[in-house]
């Protein structure tokens, strides 16, 4: 006997009609996986939010604001750190215009005008057409104008409380800290740039809730952040950048310090700064910015540390070894020049770095070949974000090297036609400073929870990328730039002090082609060589009265440097 | 009487705790309030550090003071000194 199979088959002799039933079935476990999934992200995760959502819709809640965590510095020598950001109550004034006559109004805007500094006439204006329940006239009174309208007794005038972010030293460490600002919106209060924006959910903690019967849940606190930043190195950097900068008459600058062993950031400054207590009297928001993260630029001869430090490390070249420097070479179709472009003959590795000699970059470049130069570029970590715990930061551009014409070659092993941020570069001679080992930058020493718990950051290497030999032998021949070459002006008398000049053209932004009226000073170096306690950049933007790094931002980094050492206590070691 | 004795003792105690919780509340309140005013100092005295520990605070008070700069600095080896 035999049985018919009627179930409908295709082609292939499949059961579609099985495979539809499943095709329908697996969807429909789909739908309700999915479903399910909501409700526990509704219903579990965020229960508490939606509790609290309605109930205070309800008006039977509301939220008790958290304190937000506080910022330090952590005042490596010493043992009190010091508090550069905290919460403070302010008084503000307001008045309740329904409690008021129109002679009271009158004699309140009189009153008011000379503690205010704001005209009578004014003042009056605005109490009319304002609002009559509550119309706040100033915040953040000041202790004595406080106490002086609280004593004026003034019919339907009131002083109120608020809670502000306070900044007590002012200017300083600004663009590494941020402010508390105002989310797009402008309804809630947030931090914005700096440690205040990137360890938001860390400072702000969590509001608590009360009910009407009384408080059911307390705020959490936010967590207290102590930045690896030093106050008097800090201060120092950003006292000799502003006096660079307006001695050159240059437009900015930048100056980042680091522990080179560990990738702790000591002083980060840029000009122009901003009072991060005054933030909304700034014109222009790019005032905010930290530039040491976010702007890039082509960084000019600094960079040949790296191409010599590809020559040494693949013994493609060793400090004595020389080449023949005809003042200038032909790449391609186009002629590189040194900066002074008279023959110098045969010349040592040592001097290219000491006379800062582009043919003699070129020449390195050209014996290690394309692959690998690009390969260190890439290993020293140029082209990604450094991951520096501060926002804003920019990667870079590198896209002349994925080109193959010689000439980009050649460009990027002198420092242009690529383009780099000043913590890259930090990071970068991280690894020439301390033994081949770079070492990821840092501004977070560590962050303490309420219940006094504490989240250390611990230093990060980001992997061996010279060896130790070529290191040395780098750090030697930067010595020589400071001792004999461009360098001189970065010295301190009694140290090995080991650096790079670096004059950058400045690309025009509307055609192409370099701006002859503009160059950026660059210089990178760190001492003392062998026990190296700070790597330092310092970068001053189109100095109107000097030519050469040399003389804008070498003798910023001898001045900075003289005054880390002696503040560090650091015995000379010659 | 039994029952008028234990209706009086529990009245006794009703009072006496009520006395208790009335005096308490009075204490943690002034506890609270002297809590908040402790706070306040404290936070008054972190910014007053936090200003004197200003690099700027200490130039101004070592100008006003005529100090100078140390800024040639000797410092001592053990091969410099005699070490007994």
């Amino acid at each position: 006997m035999r049985f018919r199979d009627n179930k409908p088959k295709d082609a292939g002799g499949n059961y579609s009609y099985q495979l539809r039933i499943f095709f329908v079935l697996g969807l429909v476990t789909l739908l309700f996986a999915s479903i399910i999934f909501r409700l526990y992200f509704v219903e579990v995760t965020s229960h508490r939010n939606y509790l609290v959502q309605a109930a205070t819709q309800h008006g039977e809640l509301t939220l008790i604001p958290a304190v937000r965590g506080e910022i330090y510095l952590s005042n490596g020598k010493k043992a009190q750190p010091m508090l550069v950001a905290t919460n403070v109550d302010k008084k503000l004034v307001f008045v309740s215009g329904k409690q008021m006559t129109d002679s009271d109004r009158n004699l309140a805007a009189n009153k008011l005008a000379p503690i205010l500094g704001t005209a009578a006439s004014d003042l009056l204006a605005k109490m009319i057409s304002g609002n009559q329940n509550y119309l706040p006239l100033k915040h953040q009174l000041s202790d004595s104008d406080a106490q002086t309208i609280q004593s004026l007794n003034l019919t339907g005038v009131h002083l109120d409380s608020e809670e502000v972010r306070f900044y007590p030293q002012g200017k300083l460490a600004s663009q590494v800290l941020g402010f508390l600002g105002y989310s797009q919106k402008g309804d809630t209060k947030l931090g914005r740039y700096g440690v205040e924006q990137s360890y938001e959910s860390e400072l702000a903690g969590r509001a608590g809730v009360k009910s009407a019967t009384g408080t059911e849940q307390g705020p959490i606190a936010g967590d207290d952040i102590y930045l690896t930043l030093d106050p008097a190195i800090q201060y120092e950097s950003q006292q000799v950048l502003d006096e660079t900068v307006q001695k050159h008459g240059a437009d900015s600058g930048s100056v980042v310090v680091i522990n080179p062993k560990t990738g702790a950031v000591l002083a980060m400054a840029n000009y122009p700064d901003f009072d991060p207590n005054n933030y909304g009297k700034e014109t222009d928001p790019a005032v905010y910015n930290n530039n040491a993260i976010s702007s890039d630029y082509e960084p000019g001869s600094v960079f040949k540390a790296f191409t010599m430090a590809a020559g040494l490390n693949e013994n493609a070249v060793t400090p004595q070894s020389t080449y023949v420097d005809l003042g200038s070479i032909q790449v391609d179709d186009r002629v590189i020049k040194n900066s002074d472009p008279k023959p110098r003959g045969v010349q040592t590795m040592t001097q290219v770095l000491d006379e800062s000699l582009n043919t003699g970059a070129v020449y390195v470049q050209q014996l290690i070949g394309q692959d690998k130069f690009k390969e260190y570029v890439e290993r020293f970590g140029f082209g990604k974000d450094t991951g520096v715990d501060l926002p804003g930061e920019n990667s870079g551009k590198l896209k002349q090297l994925d080109s193959k014409g010689n000439i980009f070659y050649a460009n990027a092993s002198f420092g242009q036609g690529i383009s780099v941020t000043p913590i890259q570069l930090i990071e970068a001679y991280t690894a020439i400073a301390d033994g081949g080992t770079m070492m990821k930058p840092y501004v977070v020493d560590r962050v303490v929870h309420p219940d006094g718990s504490t989240a250390q950051t611990n230093p990060t290497p980001l992997g061996q990328v010279l060896n130790s030999a070529a290191a040395s032998q780098l750090s030697a021949m930067l010595v020589d730039v400071v001792e004999n070459g461009h360098g001189k002006k970065a010295g301190v008398a009694g140290y090995f002090i080991g650096g790079k000049t670096g004059t950058a053209q400045v690309a025009f932004t509307d055609k192409s082609g370099y701006d002859p009226s503009k160059n950026i000073g660059t210089f990178i170096g760190f001492g003392p060589v062998g026990d190296p306690a700070f790597l330092m950049l310092v970068r001053i933007n189109a100095p109107k009265d000097v030519a050469f790094a040399e003389s804008s931002a070498a003798p910023a980094f001898g001045q900075i440097a003289t005054f880390i050492l002696n503040y560090l206590q650091i015995p000379p070691t010659r | 009487m039994l029952l008028l004795s234990m209706i009086l003792g529990l009245g006794l105690v009703y009072v006496f705790s009520i006395n208790s919780i009335a005096t308490a509340n009075y204490q943690i309140k002034r506890m609270s309030t002297q809590l908040s005013q402790l706070d306040n100092t404290h936070k008054d005295l972190e910014l007053k550090n936090s200003t004197l520990q200003s690099v700027a605070t200490i130039q101004a008070e070592t100008s006003q003071l005529n100090l100078i700069p140390a800024d040639k600095m000797m410092y001592l080896r053990d091969d410099n000194v005699a070490l007994r």
